[in-house]
C-alpha cells in the first residue's frame, strides 16, 4: 500500500492544479486547453492560478467547441507539444471521439512509429450532483476499448496527483477521469514530488475473505463497506486498479486466488462495461481459486435521472456492497 | 414403443445418490407396472422401488452394490416386441392409429422433434403447436446428467484430494458444493482416521473389512457432530419400580387381547416420557441456529438396534395416545425397522429421543443427543438394589434413568425437574391415567 510519507493534506483538485503547475514548470511543451481554464481557472478550479504563473501562450481559453479542443490538441502533440486539455464534463467527450478515437490514438501506429500524440484529455465523471442525464455519465468504457488510448481513473488526491504527472509525461494519448463529487476530498499529498505509473493497481486495505475491486468514487464506498464488513467477521480487501488500460491485471487475480471471491463495483454503466471486464479478466486468471461467482455492482442501465430520489437509487451503494459480500461469504 | 427409463429415485431433499441393494427381477425378466424392481438403500433407509411402467427389463447398468447419483437411468424397460440390447437405437415409432388433422406448424414441430403425431391428442379438433408443447415437455428429459454444482475452487480442491463431488453434501447456492464443505469433510475424514488405530509396523493379520457404507457413515457423521457441537452433561436418577412392576402384571393380559401384543416397559416410558415432556417443554424442543424452537407435540424417537446400525422411528403426538396405541405403534415401527421397511417419513422430525437397553441387562448408560434435539433418556435394566423405607433398608427393583441434555439449552436444574416429573409418574405409575 503507498502512503504518503508527510502529514500534509490537500484537496483532490489542489493536487490536480499542483500536478498541472509541476509539471508545466517542469516542461515547457505542456500548456493547457479549455472551455474557461484560463480566467476563470477552470469549471471546477482545477488550473486556478496557472494563467498568472505561466501566462496566456500556455494557458488557453478556447470557444465552447470540444471537437475543435480535441482537434488542436491532437495538432500540438503531433508537433513535439504536450498539452492538456480539459473537458468539463466526461458526457461532452463524444464531440471528441474522432479526434480521440481515430486521430490520437493511430497516429504513432500509422507513422511507422514517427509520430506520437503525447497528450492527456483531462474530463469528469460521476453522479450525484444532481446534474441530469447529460452531465452525469461515466464514459470511460468507451475509451478503454480503443487500442492506442490509456485511461487513468484515480480515487485519492495522492493518487491523482502521481498518476497525472506520469500522464502528462507518457507519449500516448491518456484520458484522466476525475469525479467531480471528489474535487473536494481532502487527502495526505507529501511535499516532495513523486510520480505513479500508470498500469499499477493500489491495495487500499489488506483482507482474507473477500476481494473488493473498486474505482474512483466506490473506492470510497467499499472502504466503508470493508468497515462494516470487518464488524461481522469477515475480512475485505479493497484494490484500486487506478488506471485501466494499462490494467494491473497481476494484482487483481493475485487477490481473488487470495481470498477466493470477488466483487467488482463501479460507477458507470454496468451493461458491457468495464465491471465486465475486471470480472472477466478476474475469472480467467483466478478460475480455479474462485469459491464464488465473481458479482459485479455498477450504475442501473438508464440515463441518470434528475430527480434526487432516483439519482441517488441508481448507483451502488455501500448497503449494496454490504449485502453483495455477506451473500458471497455467508 | 418407446422404452421406458428407470432412474435412480430421489427419496429426500438432501439426497444425492443411492445405492441398489438387489434386483427383484432379472434381465429379461416381463415387469408390470407398480411391481417391486429393486430395493435401494439410502443414508436413512432401504426402499422398494416400483416398475415405471410395464415391459422387459434390459440394459441394467448398475449392479447390486453400485451406488448412482440421483437422475441417473439405471435400466430401461422395453416393450415386447422390441426388446433388445439398451446399446441399440431405439425402434424409430410406427404411426398409431389414423392421422388426425394437424396445423402446419404442429406438422413442422413434430418433424422435427421426430415425434409420431398420432400419439399426440389433440386439446380441440387439430392437433396444434400447443398440443405439440405440451406433449415435448411431458417427456422425460434425455439430455446427459447435469454436472454437480460446485464451485472452481471446490472442484480443484476435491480433485487435489482425491474425493468424489458426488459424495459431498453441498451448501452453497443451488446445493452447489463450496471450498468449505470440501474442507469439512477432509477435516471428517481426517478425524475419522485419527480414530482408526494407527497400522503397527507388522500389520496385524488376519481381519475382515465392513467398508463404512450408507447408514453406518451418517451415524458416524451425526454422532461426531453432536458430540462435538452439543455440551452433554447426564443426570441419573434411580426409580422405584415396584408399584410400576405390579400395575405391569395387571396390565399384561388386558393389553394382550386388545392389541395382541406384550406389553413392554419401553410402551409405558414413552407414555411417560411424553407426558413429562408436556410439563417441561423446553426439553421438548430443537436448537436451530440461534433459535431454540420448543414444540407443542411430543414426536417421540425410539431408538432400535439393527443388525448392523441403529434406527430411530418416530412416534407422532405421542402425548395425546393411550397406552395400547403406543404399544401396537412400536411394536410395528420396531419389527418394520429390523426389516428395513420403514419410510423415510417415519424416520425424521422427532423432538425428544428414548433410548432403552435394559433388555440388556445394562444398568446405566450414557447417550449421545439426536441433533437438533437437546435431550435424550437412556435407560437401564431394572436391578434389585438398596432403598430406605421408614428407616429400614429394604432391596427394592431399581430403574436407572440417565437423561443427557445439551447443556447450551438445557440448564442441569431443568433436567433435574424433568427427571423428577418422570420418576413421579413411574413410581405412581396410576397418574398416568389421569
Amino acid at each position: 500500500m503507498s502512503t504518503p510519507n508527510n502529514q500534509r493534506e490537500l484537496t483532490f483538485v489542489e493536487a490536480i492544479r499542483e500536478a498541472l503547475a509541476e509539471e508545466m514548470r517542469h516542461d515547457e511543451a505542456v500548456v493547457l486547453l479549455g472551455e474557461d481554464v484560463a480566467a476563470a481557472g477552470g469549471i471546477f478550479k482545477a488550473s486556478a492560478g496557472l494563467l498568472e504563473e505561466f501566462g496566456p501562450q500556455r494557458v488557453l481559453d478556447t470557444p465552447i467547441s470540444e471537437a475543435g479542443i480535441a482537434g488542436v490538441a491532437v495538432g500540438l502533440a503531433l508537433t513535439q507539444m504536450r498539452p492538456v486539455v480539459e473537458i468539463m464534463f466526461g458526457d461532452f467527450t463524444t464531440q471528441t471521439m474522432d479526434q480521440m478515437v481515430n486521430q490520437a490514438a493511430k497516429a504513432h501506429y500509422m507513422s511507422g512509429g514517427k509520430l506520437a500524440a503525447p497528450l492527456v484529455m483531462r474530463t469528469t465523471m460521476g453522479a450525484g450532483r444532481r446534474s441530469a442525464a447529460q452531465h452525469s455519465q461515466s464514459l470511460y468504457a468507451w475509451f478503454c476499448h480503443i487500442p492506442g488510448l490509456k485511461v487513468a481513473i484515480p480515487s485519492t488526491p495522492y493518487d491523482a496527483k502521481g498518476l497525472l504527472k506520469s500522464a502528462i509525461r507518457d507519449n500516448n494519448p491518456v484520458i484522466f477521469f476525475e469525479d467531480k463529487m471528489m474535487y473536494q476530498l481532502k487527502g495526505p499529498v507529501p511535499t516532495e514530488e513523486y510520480t505513479i505509473p500508470l498500469g499499477q493497481a493500489d491495495i487500499k486495505r489488506e483482507g482474507e475473505d473477500i476481494t473488493i475491486i473498486a474505482t474512483s468514487s466506490m473506492v470510497h464506498v467499499a472502504l466503508k463497506a470493508a468497515d462494516q464488513l470487518a464488524g461481522q467477521g469477515i475480512s475485505a480487501e479493497v484494490i484500486d486498479p487506478r488506471s485501466l488500460f494499462p490494467l494491473d491485471a497481476e494484482t487483481l487475480i493475485a487477490s481473488a486466488k487470495k481470498t477466493s471471491r470477488v466483487i467488482v463495483i463501479d460507477e458507470a454503466y454496468r451493461r458491457y462495461g468495464i465491471t465486465g471486464e475486471l470480472a472477466a479478466t478476474v475469472a480467467e486468471g483466478a478460475f480455479y481459486y474462485l469459491d464464488a461467482p465473481v458479482r459485479r455492482l455498477a450504475a442501473l442501465d438508464t440515463p441518470v435521472p434528475f430527480s434526487p430520489a432516483l439519482e441517488d437509487l441508481t448507483i451502488p451503494n455501500e448497503a449494496l456492497l454490504v449485502k453483495t459480500a455477506l451473500e458471497l461469504v455467508r | 414403443m418407446k422404452p421406458i427409463e428407470v432412474i435412480m429415485p430421489k427419496m429426500e431433499m438432501a439426497q444425492d445418490t443411492g445405492t441398489v441393494v438387489r434386483w427383484l427381477k432379472a434381465e429379461g425378466d416381463s415387469v408390470q407396472k407398480g411391481e417391486p424392481l429393486l430395493e435401494v438403500e439410502t443414508d436413512k433407509v432401504t426402499v422398494e422401488v416400483e416398475a415405471p411402467g410395464s415391459g422387459i427389463l434390459s440394459g441394467v447398468t448398475a449392479q447390486a452394490g453400485a451406488e448412482v447419483p440421483v437422475g441417473q437411468v439405471i435400466a430401461r424397460l422395453l416393450a415386447p416386441e422390441a426388446a433388445a440390447p439398451a446399446e441399440t437405437e431405439p425402434p424409430v415409432e410406427a404411426a398409431s392409429g389414423p392421422t388426425p388433422a394437424v396445423t402446419p406448424v404442429a406438422q413442422r414441430m413434430a418433424a422435427a422433434h421426430q415425434l409420431d403425431l398420432g400419439r399426440i391428442a389433440p386439446a380441440g379438433r387439430r392437433v396444434t403447436k400447443a398440443d405439440v408443447s405440451a406433449h415435448l415437455a411431458r417427456q422425460p428429459d434425455e439430455r446427459k446428467p447435469r454436472l454437480r454444482p460446485a464451485s472452481p475452487l471446490a472442484r480443484r480442491l476435491a480433485h487435489e484430494e482425491g474425493l468424489d463431488l458426488a459424495g459431498i453434501n453441498g451448501s452453497g447456492p443451488e446445493g452447489a458444493v463450496v471450498a468449505a464443505d470440501i474442507r469439512a469433510a477432509l477435516a471428517a475424514a481426517a478425524k475419522a482416521e485419527t480414530m482408526v488405530e494407527k497400522p503397527e509396523a507388522a500389520p496385524v493379520e488376519g481381519y475382515r473389512v465392513i467398508p463404512l457404507r450408507s447408514m453406518r457413515k451418517v451415524i458416524a457423521g451425526r454422532l461426531q457432530q453432536s458430540y462435538q457441537n452439543a455440551p452433554h452433561i447426564s443426570l441419573t436418577l434411580p426409580v422405584d419400580m415396584t408399584e410400576m412392576e405390579r400395575l405391569m402384571a395387571h396390565l399384561a393380559e388386558p393389553v394382550r387381547q386388545e392389541t395382541g401384543k406384550e406389553l413392554t416397559l419401553t410402551a409405558i416410558l414413552a407414555q411417560a416420557v411424553a407426558l413429562a415432556l408436556t410439563r417441561h417443554p423446553r426439553l421438548n424442543s430443537h436448537l436451530v441456529g440461534e433459535e431454540i424452537r420448543e414444540f407443542e407435540q411430543v414426536h417421540l424417537g425410539i431408538a432400535v438396534a439393527l443388525e448392523d446400525g441403529l434406527v430411530v422411528p418416530v412416534i407422532r403426538s405421542a402425548q395425546s395416545k393411550r397406552l395400547a396405541a403406543l404399544q401396537i405403534e412400536l411394536s410395528d415401527l420396531a419389527g418394520r425397522a429390523r426389516a428395513n421397511k420403514l419410510a423415510l417419513p417415519e424416520l425424521k422430525g422427532s423432538t425428544f429421543t428414548l433410548s432403552n437397553l435394559g433388555m440388556y441387562g445394562i444398568e446405566q448408560f450414557t447417550a449421545i443427543i439426536n441433533p437438533p434435539e437437546v435431550g435424550i433418556l437412556a435407560v437401564g435394566a431394572i436391578m434389585p438394589g438398596p432403598k430406605e423405607v421408614g428407616g429400614q433398608l429394604v432391596m427394592r427393583p431399581l430403574l436407572r434413568l440417565t437423561l443427557m441434555v445439551d447443556h447450551r439449552v438445557i440448564d442441569g436444574a431443568v433436567g433435574a425437574q424433568f427427571l423428577a416429573t418422570l420418576k413421579g409418574l413411574l413410581e405412581n405409575p396410576y397418574r398416568l391415567i389421569l
